[in-house]
């Protein structure tokens, strides 16, 4: 296992990229600290995608976030993507690589999800051998997140967060909460979104999301499409506080507003991690153009 | 016997594309919602998330169909091209051969050829980058040289060859314009689709210029290109005519260093 021993630095806050922020971004000096980038945009053989990202990379420190990667399947690792993943981060020289802990599609089909399977010690033993080929090929800090499940099995064996703790245990993985998945999931299974927190080891987590979601009364669905709800604060305020000054981030996917009306969820990000950490210092290597 | 990690992601899969339920009694119900309807929201996701898609890379055809033509046809090509690339970039990409080979679609030529151009489009907007031929770099070739030259599109660079009006109705719809009646043309709309200036374009090429870039492409050299023009103009007309569209070519981004 080549698991990086270092633990990545705490890098701020900042915002998912989008297409839609690009010329707010390249032609203004908006207080982002840094980017995450999903991998699969500019996983293209070149044109615009690419140049903007150079842009990008010249004045932020960025963070790739995978979707397809499909650790849980039992198909095949895509060494294909894997080759194309590890040659974009050698352009982007990303301070982690991000995927989730899901699985895809199987018999060579991809379902664009992010899938949920069972909790047991086969998926655990499993999972556990396909991270430490991706991380040992990547050779860079290699983090998984939590998602957001609708489903879940009556072959499980152990909670999500039992299951996530030993996989990081075995594989010496990063780790990446979404706080809104962890909100979501805990609604839709009946579980205390605290109780999932309290059970992560404090010392593993690199990175939250931060993100919207739709209420159908009876299940949440994670859309990505609206402000943070209040109750996830209250969780990324809970988070904060058990894992320390952790680099942290606004997602949005759908309804993306313009960029000026997402700088405000984002100061309110910084405000509560200044808050709970006022000490903590952002390791900005880059030294950024503001 | 307990059901492997293989299986369970076989039949999840199968209620995905095809709504089996195999998997419903792996499944738990909640105190609040029935496993059945848990399950949809997976289903329900499926075809939605491709649906967009399909409509990300095709939305004038998406808009130029209507909500009801447009699904069917998502729906249709879902069906017939499951997604077997993790990058969603490329899953839409055999659609215009999907339109032009599936009834009602293919009864439309417009419909095919339009996403066609869609297709040439989004390619030209991600295809890879390769180091422009510049005017200066030719300006030095001695006269024998020129005779020899030959040229190499940028990949970026797709020939369309339409029968029906489908640029103009993407055009109009573009500018948010009521779009044309389809028709089919009485000759080819000859048609060029590359990225300028990190931007994806496309016009109408002039017929003769449209073959001698189809011959260039061959490998046509310059001399063999005039004496192509030679059918179309004068003979002491055609080199110049050549020179013309070889200096709009440079002047464009359309050509690649050899």
């Amino acid at each position: 296992m080549t698991a990086s021993k270092e633990r990545p630095p705490f890098i701020g806050f900042g915002l998912g990229l989008r297409s839609k922020h690009y010329t707010d971004i390249l032609e203004g000096t908006p207080p982002i600290d840094w980017f995450e980038i999903l991998s699969e945009n500019y996983m293209v053989p070149g044109g615009k995608p690419l140049a903007i990202l150079d842009r990008i990379t010249e004045r932020y420190p960025v963070v790739m976030h995978g979707v397809s990667l499909s650790i849980a399947s039992t198909q095949p690792l895509d060494m294909d993507y894997l080759k194309a993943l590890k040659s974009l981060a050698a352009r982007t020289n990303p301070k982690w690589i991000s995927d989730h802990l899901c699985w895809t599609g199987v018999h060579g089909v991809n379902l664009h999800d992010l899938l949920p399977f069972p909790y047991t010690e086969e998926a655990l033993d499993h999972i556990s051998e396909r991270v430490n080929i991706v991380q040992d090929y990547l050779g860079r800090p290699f983090t998984l997140e939590n998602v957001s499940t609708y489903v879940s099995f009556n072959q499980s064996e152990m909670s999500e967060w039992e299951f996530i703790t030993e996989l990081t245990r075995r594989t010496g993985c990063w780790l990446l909460l979404d706080i809104n998945n962890i909100f979501v999931s805990a609604f839709n299974h009946e579980f205390d979104a605290y109780e999932f927190l309290n059970g992560i080891p404090e010392d593993r987590v690199v990175q939250f999301h931060m993100a919207g979601h739709s209420d159908h009364e009876t299940y949440i669905v994670d859309t990505h499409d609206a402000p943070v709800r209040d109750e996830v604060w209250d969780l990324y305020r809970a988070a904060l506080k058990r894992f320390g000054p952790v680099s942290s981030i606004i997602e949005r996917d759908d309804n993306i507003p313009p960029l000026e009306e997402m700088l405000p969820e984002l100061e309110k990000l910084r405000a509560i991690g200044n808050e709970i950490h006022p000490d903590a210092i952002i390791n900005q290597p880059k030294e950024l153009v503001i | 016997m307990t059901k492997s990690l293989k299986q369970i992601q076989q039949d999840m899969q199968a209620a995905i594309l095809t709504n089996d339920d195999a998997i419903l009694k792996d499944i738990r119900d909640t105190s609040k919602e029935n496993r059945k309807t848990l399950l949809n929201v997976y289903q329900y996701a499926y075809g939605a998330r491709l649906s967009e898609f399909i409509a990300h890379d095709f939305p004038k055809s998406a808009t130029y169909m209507g909500d009801d033509l447009y699904e069917e046809a998502a729906r249709g090509y879902t069906k017939a091209f499951p997604s077997d690339n993790p990058n969603a970039r490329w899953f839409a990409r055999n659609f215009p051969h999907f339109l032009k080979n599936t009834a009602p679609f293919k009864d439309h030529s417009e419909l095919g050829e339009m996403a066609e151009l869609e297709h040439a489009l989004n390619k030209a907007f991600d295809e890879v980058d390769a180091p422009i031929l510049e005017e200066s770099e030719l300006s030095s070739l001695a006269p024998k040289d020129w005779a020899e030259l030959s040229l190499k599109a940028h990949p970026s660079t797709t020939r369309l060859s339409h029968k029906t009006n489908a640029s103009k109705i993407w055009t109009a719809l573009s500018k948010d314009e009521s779009p044309p009646e389809a028709e089919t043309t009485e000759m080819n709309s000859e048609l060029i689709v590359w990225r300028f200036n990190n931007l994806a374009r496309f016009r109408p090429m002039p017929y003769d210029e449209a073959m001698i870039w189809d011959e260039a492409a061959k490998g046509a050299t310059f001399s063999q290109l005039c004496e192509m023009l030679g059918t179309y103009w004068p003979n002491e007309d055609a080199p110049i005519k050549a020179a013309t569209y070889l200096k709009d070519w440079l002047n464009t981004e359309l050509l690649t260093k050899g």
